[in-house]
């Protein structure tokens, strides 16, 4: 059992030390993508504590995602405050308005979930497309660059020693959170919310709670992205973007923690690769989620990790049989 | 003005009334919902194209051949994926993500082909004609769209109220376990109704062609379709069918009225407050919870 642990350490404490010193040999584009690759973590995190910790399937991160965007850019354009306060702020706007969107919509599930928060979504994008003079409307929101007394972070280097870290802080994060006290309560309503009541689980604030977490790791994330790429339009916060992170977590496995993380690494690198047929990229994530979904329901890691289980029940079995 | 966005409201009203009609028989009976819909419209409409502009036959012979194939399509998708999903794991969640991922493909698919360079629009049934009722004026390809719609829904009640496996429809969608004990085949009413609602939906594609532009977006429209299906209450087909042509009318009222910027948001809308204020649907009276 120790060994195990020292093993887990060392192997976790090395990819941290290889991600610190990647940019210093990699090339500027791969070092971007990497940052993209940490954005799209957080997502997947956070859509994961909502959908595959306490199992409501609510597709609205989108929205959270650019009401980040839009707070961090309007804060940080127009408010001389250090940009990760507006970051966070990014963070927390979309908590409460996630916490608004859980209270009529929890009641809901499944399939009524899902279309009542995808609705909102549109909506919330239908906003940013039409309050033109706070979002900028169709012509996009330009964002001035991030500034640590007065050294602008401008290349994509200096990015990622800012992203890099809040994506460690939160995998950290979530990690521990899902063998507390509250992401043991997200389990136990996934798994019977009748059950759960019984155990003394307030569901509703557990649900709510569980809402506005999941929203506060989107806006994070969208406040970061803002940090990146300095520029947001309504139009590349659709649907596919909502496909985009849905995969993620499906490809990695639901309910479990490095499944988003080895989700989001998938699906940032492949469609690098396919970068000049867009539309192939469309056709990969189609046929990747029905093939998961169908043949892997698990994803990835799910499946790896209950393999492994399995392995070692019957390696007890054969030691109980002896 | 008035009485021309109602004309106009019914003639869209009728293709969401169709569609959702197409979705609801399939929640009905399979408890499941196809994400894909949309696209199974937006591919009987380049069927109907393909049939109708290029191989030039007879409408009626374009009408038979657009809806057995999106029967077969409904089929393929009941039997690939509906069953394994079924199989596996059996929730509806798994559905609603395969069948978005069926979706998304058929999307990339349509653009990466690049159907959409050589085509553009179908041809109109009747150039240039025009009916007068009143003061308000609609074209004769709307007048058709409204009359074959109506109809197909007529005929479909007769089918669902009469014949046997009507009947056996109605029977799987109130008990399934119920109904495989008087002898129904569960199984083959499930591949029925997937085939049937998406031949449906092949149709409403064929009969908006004349009407619209065809292109691999317009399957966006199966937003108003959930938005009708929702308004007249999920399980409730009357409703659904009332419900579309619901829609169909409050989107021209909005464009009329308040501000054509509202009508894309309109549905979704219709659904946020439907679902919070009256999940039951509109036209289903008594306490019926079923969200």
């Amino acid at each position: 059992m120790n060994k195990h642990f020292n093993l887990r350490i060392f192997s976790f404490g090395f990819i941290i030390l290889v991600l610190l010193f990647l940019p210093a040999i990699l090339a500027t584009y791969w070092i971007y993508v990497l940052n993209l690759i940490f954005i799209y973590i957080i997502l997947a995190l956070g859509f994961n504590i909502l959908v595959g910790f306490a199992g409501q399937f609510a597709i609205c991160h989108v929205g959270f995602f650019g009401i980040g965007v839009y707070t961090y850019g309007l804060l940080n354009t127009n408010i001389p405050i250090p940009f990760l306060f507006s970051v966070l702020a990014g963070g927390i706007v979309a908590a409460v308005v996630g916490f608004l969107i859980a209270i009529p919509s929890i009641r809901m599930r499944d399939i009524y979930l899902a279309m009542v928060t995808f609705s909102f979504a549109e909506v919330l994008r239908w906003i940013f497309l039409n309050w033109d003079s706070v979002t900028g409307g169709p012509n996009g929101l330009r964002i001035s660059p991030a500034t640590i007394s007065k050294m602008q972070l401008t290349t994509d280097q200096q990015v990622y020693y800012v992203i890099f870290p809040c994506m460690f802080l939160l995998v950290v994060l979530t990690a521990n959170m899902a063998k507390s006290r509250l992401g043991r309560a997200f389990f136990s309503i996934k798994d019977s919310e009748a059950a759960a009541m019984a155990c003394g689980i307030d569901v509703y604030k557990y649900k709510i709670l569980a809402f506005g977490l999941s929203a506060f790791y989107a806006g994070v994330a969208g406040g970061l992205y803002g940090v990146l790429a300095g520029f947001i339009h309504p139009e590349s916060l659709g649907f596919l973007q909502t496909i985009l992170y849905l995969s993620m977590v499906v490809i990695g496995g639901l309910g479990t923690i490095p499944g988003p993380v080895i989700g989001a690494c998938l699906l940032g690198i492949v469609p690098e690769f396919l970068r000049e047929f867009s539309f192939l990229q469309e056709m990969l994530y189609g046929v990747v989620l029905m093939i998961f979904i169908v043949l892997m329901p698990l994803g990835i890691y799910g499946s790896m990790k209950a393999r492994y289980e399995k392995m070692m029940r019957d390696k007890m079995q054969d030691v109980e049989t002896l | 003005m008035f009485f021309q966005a109602l004309l106009s409201g019914l003639v869209t009203g009728s293709i969401y009334a169709l569609l959702a009609l197409g979705v609801v028989i399939i929640f009905k009976a399979t408890e499941s919902v196809n994400f894909a819909y949309g696209e199974i419209f937006m591919i009987g409409a380049y069927i109907g194209l393909a049939v109708y502009a290029y191989l030039k036959l007879p409408y009626p012979i374009v009408f038979v051949i657009t809806f057995m194939l999106g029967c077969l399509i409904g089929f393929v998708l009941e039997r690939g994926v509906l069953r394994s999903v079924l199989k596996a794991k059996g929730e509806i969640v798994a559905i609603v993500i395969a069948t978005v991922g069926f979706s998304v493909f058929i999307k990339g698919m349509f653009r990466f082909l690049r159907i959409t360079e050589f085509v553009r629009s179908f041809p109109t049934l009747f150039p240039s004609k025009m009916l007068n009722i009143g003061d308000s004026v609609i074209t004769a390809d709307g007048g058709v769209v409204l009359l074959i719609a109506l109809l197909i829904m007529i005929i479909f009640f007769i089918f669902f109220k009469f014949t046997k496996i009507g009947k056996a429809m109605q029977a799987v969608s109130q008990n399934f376990r119920a109904a495989s004990l008087v002898g129904i085949s569960v199984p083959g009413i499930f591949s029925f109704t997937w085939s049937l609602s998406s031949g449906i939906g092949a149709i409403s594609g064929l009969l908006i062609g004349p009407i619209i532009l065809i292109h691999p977006d317009m399957g966006i429209v199966l937003m108003q379709a959930f938005a009708a299906a929702i308004i007249g209450g999920v399980k409730n087909i009357p409703g659904a069918i009332f419900g579309g042509f619901v829609v169909g009318i409050i989107e021209n009222m909005v464009g009329l009225y308040v501000s054509t910027n509202f009508i894309v948001i309109a549905p979704f809308f219709a659904i946020i407050l439907v679902l919070i204020f009256k999940p039951e649907g509109i036209f289903t009276w008594g306490k019926k919870r079923l969200v």
